[in-house]
């Protein structure tokens, strides 16, 4: 089975099998035999080259139901990456290109609720102008500009409940 | 008045917490639940249990009325409120006692002195404890931003009745104040039902050190030495440890005195903490009492050897203090983390959900204070604690040490946590070292790396998951063909396989 790793900016082709009760990752063409169990419902027990590390692993929803997401935990903290079957005809550099455009998308942090907006579209907003207030876990957040920027989109209205990362505000970074 | 059998106002870890003490004093513990915690761990825990409304808390948790009559339907004849919720509520304090039932606090009256920030400074400055210069009077936002020009920036603007950090803000400059001002009127009427706000000036990275002490209503008061609060975010403790690393001998003589000197002019009787911060050159400054259990009592716990809430309990019901100060005890050193499910990386922000996988760590001198189990759902309506661990050591080092070790065992799926965060503060050269202060988070030092060592043994998971996944899905019989001659019935297909 082949799966297609994207990690941060970085991109690795993987396959695993089994071969005779013996299971094998390949890793960028590098065979690496692994012994792996599951040891309860969502956590495995994996030794390789003799380093026994336990691993859990949550799945994450994600919008495009072909990257499938997880978040593995293991003793040193969490890693979140997707796998992607290669044959399914979606880019990796589609992603990487939706995740540079993030930077100017304000998203809910936390939930909560818009308590007032102060921009209107088409207005350009300066470097650390509050853009609006959402009232979450019992305080009002000031959402600020992170540069100069044009407002493109507002996609909340006030006193709408906003999920976590719910988009809110798209700003056009306006040139100088 | 004896306490026969006791409602807790609480839920999560504090109500089991409570519930374990009142099973070693034989005294039957009644729960209270709003909707969403019917199946939560201190109604499991409990002897009777009562449900009392809605999920938010204002209409359960909060609902003086509900709990009144909760003691009426179960027989329980004294309310112990635990943290946050009503726990320094005078009002729901006065309700109660009139209701003829044992309140496990301090008295109404201390609340209302001390709940207000202006007047906990007057009583701590009466006793001679120094208060942070700032603007006592409550003036209108121009006379308050020329009298704040006199104070000089940085400052500290509060709520008036504030408590747990809620609506703080720190400001340094003029503009900042004028910006604040609406937010935290805005908070304070959200939380407190009270615009009035007060300015103080804002220490630069202080450390945060509590004092807890016990006066029972014979006149004794005693002091269990001090806690380190400095690992903050949001003005709310993550990691407390006992004794402070910052203190030395005589600061701990000093502050100790102080607290129960301010503990005494209140007339306090009950467990509270006297808090205080700690300027640069090491000054004490008073900050506010809190006037209820904390979160971070399990670490005093470890070093004196008392049941905090035992002694809460033993002083409602009017006995006198088991022990003298001179026989407080101090040994060796304790520290505790609040394990919280949010993420570190992306401003603390809370995660809610199921918790899909919990181990939670064993071994020698460790203790775990924990509400949730493995399957529990987490609600965005209450604070995201998950457990708190607290570890002991005969050293700071060999405390921090067994922490370290219980970290790496602590595993928790389903919720982003702060696990991974507090092993890497845990190595973190400034706190190894004992040089806290209150700012020590204000930039992400800690994010971790996308790329860790350990990348291959996470994606090896994942992809055998994905291995599993598939070959289940090859055993299963494929769809009948004339099932996909529909548009909904593809569609419905097409769903099935992708779950």
């Amino acid at each position: 089975m082949k799966r297609t790793l994207v990690i941060a900016d970085q991109t690795v082709e993987l396959e695993i099998s089994r071969r005779r009760g013996k299971t094998v990752m390949t890793w960028d063409g590098e065979e690496i035999p692994i012994d792996i169990v599951r040891v309860e419902k969502s956590s495995y027990s994996v030794i390789m080259d003799g380093r026994s590390v336990g691993v859990n692993i949550d799945r994450i929803r994600n919008a495009d139901p072909d990257l499938h997401g997880f978040r593995s935990t293991t003793y040193d903290g969490a890693y979140e990456f997707t796998l992607q079957d290669p044959r399914k005809k979606l880019l990796a550099e589609a992603m990487a290109r939706s995740k540079r455009s993030e930077g100017n998308l304000i998203r809910a942090l936390m939930p909560g609720k818009v308590l007032k907006l102060l921009v209107h579209e088409g207005e350009t907003v300066e470097e650390g102008q509050p853009l609006l207030i959402l009232e979450a876990m019992k305080m009002q957040n000031e959402y600020t500009a992170p540069t100069t920027a044009r407002v493109a989109k507002v996609h909340v209205e006030e006193g709408v409940n906003m999920e976590i990362n719910a988009p809110m505000i798209s700003l056009q970074q306006v040139e100088a | 008045m004896p306490v026969t059998q006791l409602l807790i106002a609480n839920r999560g870890e504090i109500a089991c917490r409570i519930i374990r003490t009142c099973r070693e004093l034989d005294i039957p513990t009644v729960a209270v639940y709003s909707d969403s915690d019917r199946s939560a761990m201190h109604v499991r825990l409990a002897i009777l249990s009562c449900p009392i409304g809605p999920t938010p808390a204002r209409e359960s948790y909060m609902r003086v009325d509900k709990l009144i009559e909760a003691c009426r339907k179960t027989g329980a004849d004294a309310i112990h409120p635990g943290y946050g919720f009503i726990s320094e509520d005078p009002e729901a304090a006065r309700q109660i006692i009139e209701a003829g039932l044992t309140w496990i606090g301090p008295s109404p009256e201390v609340l209302e002195k001390m709940n207000n920030k202006i007047t906990a400074r007057e009583i701590a400055r009466s006793v001679g404890c120094p208060v942070l210069p700032g603007i006592q009077e409550i003036l209108d936002d121009e006379a308050l931003l020329d009298e704040a020009r006199k104070v000089g920036y940085p400052l500290m603007v509060k709520p008036v009745l504030g408590r747990d950090g809620k609506g703080m803000r720190l400001v340094k400059t003029a503009g900042d104040l004028r910006r604040a001002l609406p937010r935290v009127k805005g908070d304070a009427i959200f939380s407190f039902w009270d615009e009035r706000v007060y300015v103080e000036k804002a220490l630069i990275h202080p450390r945060h050190i509590e004092v807890q002490i016990a006066a029972d209503a014979h006149g004794n008061c005693i002091h269990l030495w001090e806690r380190e609060g400095s690992v903050q975010r949001r003005f709310q403790q993550l990691c407390e440890e006992a004794p402070s690393p910052g203190v030395s001998p005589e600061l701990r003589r000093t502050l100790g005195e102080m607290a129960v000197k301010i503990a005494k002019a209140v007339g306090y009787v009950g467990v509270g903490t006297v808090e205080f911060l700690l300027d640069q050159e090491g000054n004490p400054w008073f900050l506010e009492m809190t006037c209820r259990i904390q979160g971070g009592h399990a670490v005093t716990e470890w070093i004196t050897g008392q049941d905090l809430v035992k002694l809460q309990i033993d002083i409602a019901q009017g006995r006198e203090l088991p022990l003298r100060q001179e026989d407080v005890p101090m040994w060796g050193h304790a520290i505790q983390c609040r394990i919280n499910a949010e993420d570190p990386d992306r401003e603390f922000a809370p995660s809610s959900g199921r918790i899909q996988y919990l181990r939670s760590p064993q071994g020698h001198n460790l203790r775990n204070d924990s509400g949730v189990y493995f399957g529990w759902d987490l609600s965005p309506f209450y604070a995201p604690l998950v457990a708190k661990i607290s570890t002991w050591g005969l050293s700071r080092s060999e405390a921090l040490a067994r922490m370290h070790s219980a970290l790496m065992e602590f595993r928790l799926g389903g919720v982003r946590n702060n696990i991974a965060f507090f092993r890497i503060l845990l190595e973190h050269k400034q706190f190894i070292s004992g040089d806290l202060h209150t700012g020590i988070l204000d930039h992400a030092w800690w994010k971790q790396k996308a790329v860790g060592p350990n990348l291959k043994f996470a994606v090896a998971a994942a992809l055998f998951d994905e291995l599993e996944l598939e070959e289940r899905r090859a055993q299963q019989p494929s769809p009948r063909p004339d099932c996909a001659t529909t548009p909904a019935a593809w569609k419905s297909h097409n769903k099935f396989n992708r779950l």
